[in-house]
């Protein structure tokens, strides 16, 4: 008894370092309706600052405390409610989910923009010193900021649960969540009381990540991150609704991963492959199991029919002539593009674009899950990676010709799409997402990184002959434009055949309405199955042509954060078209291009995430995506000086008005 | 996408087997190559006067023009922005002594990756097609791709912590192309049986990567093939995980001397609760860590900790400067050039790496073609840079063709300082025969810094 006690007792003050970040997860989804994705990315941001602050200008610590903590966090809550979340109706779920992946990706690639870089060391405990044990429990001695962990989590948990529970204010923000306009015909001040559930979700971020920065010995965000993991899967198994049981399940997480550290032997495959993706079951689990999930996002606001509807697509305010001119320029674009990249295009731009072509075959992944079915996936990455890696090994192992091993790279992609469709098909909006999510992160710390699969951290180099007979690493000629070119019109192909045929329409009924689709006999579980696959085979074809161009199978160059910020750049440029795929593609690598033009000091390759991130933030405003927004008031301005002369223009035929699609 | 600390454990655990790789070496008779440059550091300087004409990319008639990509920014920069600058006080440093064969050394484009994973191809392509660079004099990221560089036969010097620099006779990595864990195996035999005579029984951590947990797992085979007990070993520890587990098993097991293959932020929260459970005899070894910043930070759990390091200690610099001239010209250069990176090891790669290249430069004489470069690079069978054991060209681009003596320098934590281990006589460098199971150690090899 005393061994197991030995092993599980070192896991609760670990699992309270869940417990703070899943309890601030589900206040604030509780509070503000929001699922916080950047709450990891807050809480480093201020672990970042007081570190910098104490270690690097020597601020006393309660001077940076009170500057992180007091100042600093509660001030990004305001700002993250009244220029972005405020400004999202109660019901436009993705939009809320689509803001916080955006400053998830924004906010760590903004910090060293702003500080420069910073190897920040041993942050220093506010309350009880690190290297002081206060106590043993059954021979596992707790030191001071574990022991600040366990109190302040205890204590915030206790806190919230009598705010949310027993006080008017917790009253007004739970009832804020489910309709502000309903609270605001109560005489409250619906916008003050959400401001102030920001605040305190904020400054609670801000205390996480001031309080766990002593715990390692450099600031970096993956520290946080990976706390973040663990602590949404916790919050899962609270169904976002329960403080207590949130705050439980993060420390029965802690205690089991501890027993199973202690127990496991070190040689065994359930060690090295599950217990590292361990987290990530338990989010599975709870997505499977816990009935709350499922309904997460059942609209609940009574006055959500008041909501003006969204924008119509660009396509639909186009006049016919308008079409026709817009069309034929493109046509003239693209051939001048495709001659270009064949004749004089220097090779370092011809690089760029090759490299653009396959982001935005990638890209349209997306464009079809969550422009055309309304879902959010954040596993496109992994999905592409799948492609690549079995297409890298078939070549490796079986000598099979990479093109082919691509089929078959696609196939095995669509494969696991259909697995994260299936164990989805349940779940929705939210749900969804952090299905996918875990698909991600499982497929990061249990596959991509095994050796076999990866070859480690040099990766799988890609050889000319797997290729053969094609050379498309010579400089001579343009192979690899030519396969980029063919794999992104195939995929155009697909998405716009889709798009036009009865899964398209299938599609947009479920974007409407599900339960209106299923009312009238449409299969949903079938197409959702049919578009991840779809989905799969793109993304897994993408992967596999930017594999060849990069001539190497790396899994960093596939991991969840990308996954997300494909998400973000897509949402960002247009997720709702074709064209929004392929310019978020080649807007990527032109603006990582032109930043090599620039000294590092500016910013680096950082500011390209830092710009689409806050492109994303603009998705609220304009789900069509800020370029798709502008291209319309280009148009717009456009029509009015070409036609005005000639009368007024004529609307746009009814049937070319489709609703836009928001979860 | 910047990549987080993840990737960089993965880095810094990798760059034990640089550390490893750097050992191996010298082989045969030292030649001429080694001349001025084991004296001085940064020896191949000099010999202003006209420069003869050349038709390679980047060469005028005043400068060579050269490329770095390195990650600059974001989350994984600190632990390579510092080659560049190690890059740059050495061509400050041969420049302010009238170039190379009449040329100044000129670092025309040094580009940011920003910890992105995709994006070193589309960089490598605009150093070579866009800048038209004759050399890349600095590659530090995590995400190195040789393809590019191999297919243009492009000279490229950098710091190797992805293994992929091998089998291309254009790809020059600090300390030897190759990542050599077996080389470091008499070694770490050696260290055990000096550490604890008697009854050693050895633990040996590894992070869940291929970098980190390859290094222990040859260890591993080291230990056991030499009889000496290895009681725990977890090649798998998560990253940012709980460390009691680990900790409370080694202790159960009886382990008296530990070896770190993982990254310092994991050492740290090992050593942590290691003090915490009261564990505090065991006799450490860390593969990284060995930095001053972090010694003054956590000097109280870095106590007695043992290192192998690739190159002289920075102490002999005051304490034996007239034995490490290489040493003082490097730190007396780096205070004037770039002096925020004086004590830095990366930036102590970026400063070989420039000097390996500005060594084959001179060589090539009046023929300065990249191809020429190359080869003459690969002749220099004793290279040291005045700071490091001496590398064979002529071998290390195979893991095969390495042959002992492998060397290495030793410290030890003590008090706020590194200082040099296990040596006789300010002698740096410890070097071993192939014998695994009775590690000797055997004469340094000529050329060795100090010896």
């Amino acid at each position: 008894m005393e061994q197991f006690l030995g092993f599980a007792i070192p896991g609760v003050p670990f699992g309270c370092t869940y417990a703070l970040f899943a309890v601030g997860l589900v206040l604030t989804y509780q509070a503000t309706g929001v699922f916080n994705f950047a709450f990891g990315a807050q809480a480093f941001a201020a672990a970042f600052v007081y570190t910098w602050a104490t270690q690097v200008h020597h601020f006393p610590v309660g001077a940076a405390f009170v500057l992180t903590v007091l100042v600093m966090s509660p001030a990004f809550g305001l700002l993250f409610d009244h220029f972005l979340f405020s400004r999202i109706p109660a019901q436009k779920n993705m939009a809320k989910v689509v803001t916080g992946l955006s400053l998830f990706v924004g906010i760590p690639a903004l910090l060293p923009v702003v500080f420069g870089n910073q190897n920040l060391l041993n942050a220093p405990s506010v309350f009880w010193n690190i290297d002081t044990v206060y106590f043993t429990v059954f021979g596992t001695p707790i030191n001071g900021a574990e022991l600040t962990v366990m109190v302040v989590t205890a204590a915030a948990l206790a806190g919230l649960v009598v705010l949310m529970r027993f006080t008017p204010l917790g009253l007004q923000m739970r009832g804020a969540v489910e309709s502000r306009r309903l609270v605001q015909l109560d005489g409250v001040n619906a916008r003050a009381v959400v401001a102030v559930a920001w605040v305190v979700s904020s400054v609670l971020a801000g205390l996480a990540g001031v309080l766990l920065a002593p715990l390692f010995a450099q600031v970096q965000v993956t520290a946080f991150t990976t706390l973040m993991v663990a602590a949404v899967a916790a919050a899962a198994w609270a169904a976002l609704r329960s403080l207590p049981v949130a705050a439980v399940a993060a420390v029965l997480v802690g205690v089991l991963e501890s027993i199973f550290q202690g127990y496991l032997p070190t040689s065994s495959w359930l060690y090295s492959a599950v217990l590292p993706a361990f987290p990530f079951i338990v989010l599975a689990v709870a997505l499977l199991v816990v009935p709350g999930l499922r309904t997460l996002e059942t609209d609940r606001d009574p006055l959500a029919s008041v909501d003006p509807p969204p924008p119509p697509p660009l396509r639909a305010i186009r006049l016919p002539v308008m079409d026709r001119i817009i069309r034929v320029t493109w046509y003239a674009m693209l051939a001048a593009f495709i001659v270009s990249m064949l004749t004089w295009m220097p090779r370092t731009w011809e690089n760029v674009f090759n490299s653009g072509l396959a982001f935005s075959t990638i890209f349209l992944s997306v464009t079809l899950i969550t422009g055309m079915a309304g879902q959010l996936s954040l596993a496109q990455g992994t999905l592409a990676g799948v492609g690549a890696f079995a297409a890298a090994q078939l070549a490796h192992h079986l000598g099979l010709n990479m093109l082919l091993g691509g089929l078959l790279g696609a196939l095995a992609a669509a494969v696991v799409a259909v697995v994260l469709a299936v164990l989805s098909l349940r779940l929705a909006g939210l749900g969804l997402a952090l299905m996918t999510l875990a698909g991600a992160l499982f497929f990061d710390n249990a596959v991509f990184n095994q050796s076999g699969v990866s070859n480690g951290a040099q990766g799988l180099s890609i050889r000319q002959d797997w290729l053969a007979p094609f050379r498309f690493f010579s400089a001579d000629g343009h192979q690899l434009f030519v396969l980029s070119m063919a794999a992104l019109v195939f995929s155009v192909i697909v998405v716009n055949l889709v798009r036009k045929g009865t899964t398209g329409r299938f599609l947009a009924a479920m974007r409407g309405s599900e339960t209106g689709a299923a009312g009238i006999g449409i299969d949903l579980s079938r197409q959702r199955i049919t578009v991840f696959a779809l989905a799969g085979v793109i993304a897994g074809i993408g992967g596999t042509v930017f594999t060849i161009q990069q001539q190497v199978a790396n899994a960093e160059q596939w991991n969840y954060e990308l996954s997300v910020a494909f998400v973000v750049i897509v949402v960002t440029t247009g997720v709702s078209t074709v064209e929004g795929a392929i310019q978020g593609g080649m807007g990527f690598v032109i603006s990582q291009q032109l930043l090599t033009y620039l000294p590092g000091r500016f910013g680096g390759s950082s500011l390209v995430f830092v710009g689409f991130a806050f492109g994303a933030l603009t998705y609220a405003a304009h789900p069509e995506g800020v370029l798709e927004y502008q291209k319309a008031r280009s148009t717009i301005k456009w029509q009015k000086r070409i036609f005005e002369r000639r009368g007024p223009p004529v609307g746009p035929p009814a049937e070319r008005v489709p609703a836009l699609a928001d979860g | 996408m910047q990549i987080g600390g993840r990737v960089a454990a993965a880095i810094l655990t990798g760059s034990l087997a640089v550390a490893a790789a750097a050992c191996g070496s010298s082989g045969s008779s030292g030649s001429a190559q080694t001349g001025t440059t084991s004296s001085t550091g940064g020896g191949s300087t000099g010999t202003s006067g006209t420069a003869a004409p050349s038709n390679a990319p980047g060469v005028t008639a005043t400068e060579i023009r050269v490329g770095a990509i390195s990650t600059l920014t974001g989350t994984l920069a600190s632990n390579f922005e510092s080659l560049v600058p190690g890059v740059e006080a050495y061509f400050d440093y041969v420049n302010a002594k009238g170039g190379i064969n009449g040329r100044k050394l000129v670092m025309a484009n040094s580009l940011d990756d920003g910890g992105n994973p995709s994006q070193f191809n589309q960089l490598a392509q605009t150093l070579i097609n866009q800048d038209h660079v004759f050399a890349v004099v600095g590659v530090a990221t995590a995400f190195f791709s040789p393809n590019i560089f191999q297919e243009n036969g492009i000279p490229t010097y950098g710091y190797d912590v992805t293994g992929n620099w091998s089998g291309a006779p254009n790809l020059f990595a600090a300390g030897g192309s190759v990542q050599c864990t077996k080389c470091g195996e008499p070694e770490f035999n050696w260290w055990v049986h000096q550490v604890q005579p008697r009854n050693a029984n050895v633990g040996l951590l590894a992070l869940g990567f291929a970098s980190s947990a390859n290094s222990c797992k040859s260890f591993n085979e080291g230990l056991t093939q030499a009889g000496i007990k290895v009681g725990f070993t977890d090649f798998n520890v998560p990253y940012g995980g709980n460390p009691a587990p680990d900790v409370k098993r080694m202790q159960q097991a009886g382990v008296n001397t530990f070896i770190s293959c993982m990254d310092v932020n994991s050492n740290i929260a090992v050593a942590r609760a290691m003090k915490q459970y009261g564990y505090t005899s065991v006799k450490s070894l860390w593969l990284n860590g060995n930095d001053q910043p972090t010694l003054d930070q956590y000097q109280d759990l870095m106590q007695n900790v043992w290192f192998s390091i690739a190159h002289v200690p920075f102490s002999y610099a005051t304490t034996a400067p007239s034995r490490y001239p290489g040493l003082v010209t490097y730190i007396n250069a780096m205070k004037k050039y770039q002096p925020k990176w004086t004590l830095d090891e990366v930036a102590l790669q970026g400063w070989e790496s420039a000097a390996l290249f500005a060594q084959a430069v001179k060589a090539a004489g009046s023929n300065l073609t990249q191809a020429n470069v190359v080869a003459e690079t690969n002749k220099i069978t004793n290279f040291t840079a005045g700071l490091f054991a001496p590398v064979n060209w002529t071998e290390a681009h195979d893991v095969n063709l390495v042959k002992p003596p492998y060397c290495a320098a030793w410290i030890q934590v003590q008090g706020d300082k590194f200082v040099p281990a296990f040596n006789k006589d300010n002698g740096a460098f410890l070097c071993f025969g192939p014998d695994v199971v009775h590690p000797t150690m055997v004469t340094p090899p000529a050329g060795t810094p100090g010896a």
